[in-house]
């Protein structure tokens, strides 16, 4: 490896073929082929047996008895619905869902998909996949490809999934509605993010309707500006007088004067439940009189008087029977009967639904319901109040039910909520391999993340996929070596059986994580890859084969090529992609860079194999496969094709963030700053340089990688330079427009890349060309190119996106004195920390907190 | 429309990068705070907009409705 980092090539000899990636193919991929489990699914089951699906989230919920039509807010629908964005946002209980529901059914099963979402929707591949579901209830040949492809592993979702869809939309004519419903429960930013790029380039045919309790960050200010967004909000939705009317005395067969009518209206402010509670105490009663002056004299929120009115006016089983069943997100009579341990759920549901309690019914059969949103937070809250000892015990009744019946993400919901954390983390430790091979490791990380962590320690097959997971998602060194000695507790100890993913043994798994998270110790990797291998079943088995690349990798940064050369021909020869694609595609790419070492020009043919079996597998965001466009970046670069080598490095850096990588992070690094030196960005490959010393400084044991540094920087302090300093700095926001300026995008376009106004951009502009002292736009890309300030050709995608421009962000960036420095806030581009998290609950006045804000300063 | 002017006060100053995401708000920073003016149209908006701050793991200390003056 020691020439690892040339000078400028020779003029390449011949044009170079592009790869094309192969069509996705059918595969149960997966780290070791594991075996799925066989899914006993009685009717009474929520999901679907072959996909884990809810089948009752793709459908709107079936419309209820008693009902109004509410015809002019229908028609204001209509209006909405013919932009590309429809928000229906208004808090609890203002009658959003049942507006859609009701329109769907007028709309008589025309062209409408549906999702009912739920929190556990916060995972993207979970996301898109009920998404693409529900487009195929309307076209069932839809986005078959993209529904392959969201099943592997670690799937790209904006370059492999959502293209595609994309274009399939595009081609079919007809319009088609797709309505997500509680869109408000999505929180995880790479949902909105891939939804909003879905947005920005969906066709015209296609309408979303988002119905929320508040405004989505999606751009919504942008899609107003544009006119591609219609809204119903708070004001649309409240209850006219006549509603009003229609509701208490039609529906609900009061017999009340108007005034009276009037007053409700008035007390409720048009708000649809607080009606609803209303009547529902109403009922039956002589004095309502009496009641409505109560109600508009009492300065308790509405919800809270009227919630508790109702319940008190339930005979006692009854009561029990909602308070107690609150607990469950979905009620079936099986499941009820279960969890409240007692008999006849079935019967007393229909029921319920019929007296209009706010039962909604999810399915035509009256098998499964669920509660309207704002009743069960009221329900919880007075059951936490009145009876919390039980909260336990029915969420475990609940957890065994789903258990049963093969409800795994259900079962594992329940039993934490009733913190019975050590079965939690058993059936995480079973089932975790069937959801990461589905792509929904997201999934599995948010349910780890409810444990505490002696539980996770104290379960080895647990502790085991927390090790992978987190390992893969940015867990420092320590935390993973943490969970790591959790699994393999003592030599010869407990579990000694084989692991849901076909590893061998516990002590064999421990050693794999440790030899495929190089962090920043190669020799530890090499020492724990030949461990697993000693430690290997006789029968070479997937995870043998994944030791073995594993030792490839570690040995080749150790700078011992040689010695992995053989092992890796051998993998790539004897193992398919199919069964073991991790392997297969780290054993490509090791090669490519041991023939690159070599001059041989094979090693293009190589790489471009590795990143094709990668996307075939659905892997082409994985963090296992980044070494791929590694590999092609660097055999690039020795063809001379700079301009794609950095693109490609750019792609590989972008998967190379997390810390388990950090030792690739530096070598890509290294790499990276020879291309940029290639083009004359002598400034770039400086920084990138530092960048890489940085890394190898503190990492324990880099393997070959320090003699590389050498060697680039010495290649750097060569390079003439050309800075010279401005009289006043750009800021670091014209930096990043200053970067956009040499390509074809307008200062709209600018602004849509980078999330702001077209007026913020042209502000930005002028400011520039008064800095740099110019007059046009050519002659600041002229100028800025001159004072080494911009590269010497056109800055591609990947410059806005990589590591090293959230960095130089970052660093200037603040929130200082107390604020809480994040990571990675780019122009447009979110992540997510944990946080307290604001919960809309009904209407209120805003918060008001201390007075202590001052102008100025 | 019922919207309304609010201020929403976090701590922390807020700089380049952070203005840009809030672009649609006015940005003024007081000592070791940030405060975001914005119209919003409902109850709905400002809980997103609230949302969307804390989204960043900054953290919220004031929140003010900003009523006209009468007559």
């Amino acid at each position: 490896m020691v020439s690892c980092i040339m000078g400028l090539p020779a003029q390449a000899a011949g044009p170079i073929g592009h790869g094309r990636p192969l069509p996705p193919i059918a595969r149960t991929a997966g780290m070791a082929a594991g075996t799925d489990e066989a899914h006993d699914c009685p009717a009474d089951a929520v999901c679907s047996p072959r996909h884990d699906l809810v089948l009752t989230k793709l459908r709107p919920p079936a419309p209820r008895a008693g009902l109004i039509r509410r015809d002019s807010l229908q028609a204001l629908l209509q209006v909405g619905l013919r932009s590309k964005l429809c928000l229906v946002g208004a808090p609890a209980g203002f009658g959003k869902t049942t507006l859609l529901t009701q329109w769907c059914a007028a709309a008589g099963g025309g062209r409408v998909a549906w999702v009912a979402l739920d929190d556990g929707d916060n995972d993207p591949t979970r996301f898109w996949t009920y998404v693409l579901e529900a487009l195929r209830t309307v076209e069932p040949s839809l986005g078959t490809a993209a529904l392959e492809a969201l099943r592997g592993p670690r799937t790209d979702l904006d370059r492999t999934v959502l293209p595609g869809l994309i274009n399939e939309l595009s081609v079919t004519n007809e319009p088609l509605v797709l309505v997500l419903d509680d869109y408000h429960l999505v929180t995880d930013p790479s949902c909105h993010r891939s939804l909003a790029f879905f947005l920005d380039h969906a066709p015209a045919g296609l309408h979303v309707v988002l119905s929320t309790r508040a405004d989505p960050p999606l751009p919504l200010a942008r899609m107003r500006a544009r006119g591609e967004l219609g809204e119903i909000r708070i004001a649309e939705l409240e209850f006219t007088g006549e509603e009003a009317a229609a509701l208490l005395n039609g529906s609900m067969g009061l017999r009340l004067a108007t005034d009276d009518v009037t007053r409700l209206a008035e007390r409720t402010e048009g708000w649809a439940a607080g009606l609803i509670l209303a009547g529902l105490s109403l009922r039956g009663r002589a004095d309502t009189q009496r009641f409505i002056a109560a109600f508009r004299g009492d300065s308790r929120h509405v919800a809270d008087f009227l919630g508790t009115e109702v319940l008190a006016r339930q005979p006692e089983p009854i009561r029990a029977f909602l308070l107690r069943s609150s607990v469950l997100e979905r009620l079936s009579g099986s499941l009820c009967d279960a969890a409240l341990a007692t008999e006849g759920s079935a019967e007393l549901l229909a029921e319920l639904e019929r007296s209009n309690l706010f039962l909604v019914p999810l399915d035509d059969r009256r098998q499964w319901y669920r509660y309207h949103h704002l009743f069960a937070e009221l329900l919880r809250a007075e059951l936490a109040d009145r009876d919390p000892e039980l909260l336990p015990v029915l969420h475990q009744r609940a957890a065994a039910w789903h258990r049963r019946m093969g409800n795994t993400g259900d079962a594992i919901h329940h039993a934490s909520t009733a913190g019975d954390f050590a079965e939690a983390a058993a059936l995480i430790g079973r089932h975790w391999p069937t959801f990461w091979r589905r792509g929904q490791w997201a999934t599995v990380a948010r349910w780890l993340d409810r444990l505490p962590d002696e539980t996770i320690m104290a379960d080895p097959p647990a502790a085991y996929a927390a090790a992978w997971i987190r390992g893969c998602s940015g867990a420092s060194k320590a935390e993973t070596e943490g969970w790591l000695a959790a699994v393999e507790p003592a030599e010869g100890d407990g579990h000694a059986g084989s692991l849901p993913d076909g590893v061998s043994s516990l002590a064999f798994g421990a050693n794999l994580t440790r030899a495929t998270l190089l962090f920043d110790d190669v020799g530890r990797s090499v020492k724990a890859a030949c461990r697993a291998l000693e430690l290997a079943d006789p029968d070479p088995s997937p995870s043998y084969w994944m030791a073995q690349s594993a030792l490839g990798q570690a040995l080749y940064l150790s700078g011992e090529p040689v010695e992995a050369q053989p092992r890796l021909e051998e993998l790539v020869v004897r193992v398919s992609a199919a069964e073991q694609p991790y392997a297969v595609v780290l054993g490509q790419a090791v090669l490519s860079l041991v023939a690159g070492d070599r001059e041989d020009d094979r090693d293009v043919a190589l790489a471009r194999r590795a990143a094709v079996t990668a996307e075939a597998q659905g892997l082409s965001a994985s963090p296992l496969c980044a070494i791929a466009y590694l590999a092609v970046g660097r055999a690039l670069t020795r063809q001379g094709e700079l301009a794609e080598a950095e693109e490609q490095l750019g792609r590989a850096l972008e998967l190379l963030e997390i810390d388990s990588m950090l030792v690739l992070r530096a070598f890509a690094l290294l790499l990276l700053a020879s291309v940029r030196q290639g083009r004359g960005d002598h400034v770039g490959a400086r920084g990138t340089v530092g960048r890489a010393h940085e890394l190898i400084e503190r990492s324990a044991d880099p393997g070959s990688l320090r003699a590389c540094l050498i060697q680039s920087e010495r290649l750097v302090a060569s390079a003439p330079r050309r800075r010279v300093e401005l009289a006043t700095p750009l800021t670091e926001r014209e930096l990043v427009i200053l970067r956009l300026l040499p390509t074809r995008l307008s200062s709209r376009e600018i602004g849509r890349e980078l999330y702001v106004s077209v007026t913020t951009v042209r502000s930005h502009v002028q400011a520039i060309y008064r800095k740099l002292g110019v007059a046009s736009r050519a002659e600041a890309v002229a100028h800025a190119r001159q004072v080494g300030l911009l590269l010497g050709t056109p800055p591609t995608r990947s410059h806005l996106t990589s590591n090293e421009l959230d960095e130089y962000l970052i660093s200037r960036l603040g929130v200082d004195s107390g604020g809480t420095r994040r990571r990675g806030v780019v122009l447009g581009r979110r992540e997510k920390r944990p946080t307290t998290g604001l919960g809309a609950n009904g209407r209120g006045e805003a918060v008001n907190g201390s007075d202590d804000w001052r102008p100025g300063g | 429309m019922r919207s309304h002017a609010y201020e929403i006060t976090f701590t922390g100053r807020a700089n380049g990068a952070l203005r840009a995401e809030f672009d649609d708000c006015e940005v003024t920073t007081g000592p070791g705070t940030t405060t975001l003016h914005a119209e919003l149209l409902d109850q709905a908006a400002l809980t997103g907009l609230m949302q969307r701050i804390s989204d960043l793991g900054l953290e919220i200390v004031n929140v003010r409705r900003i009523d006209p003056p009468p007559g």
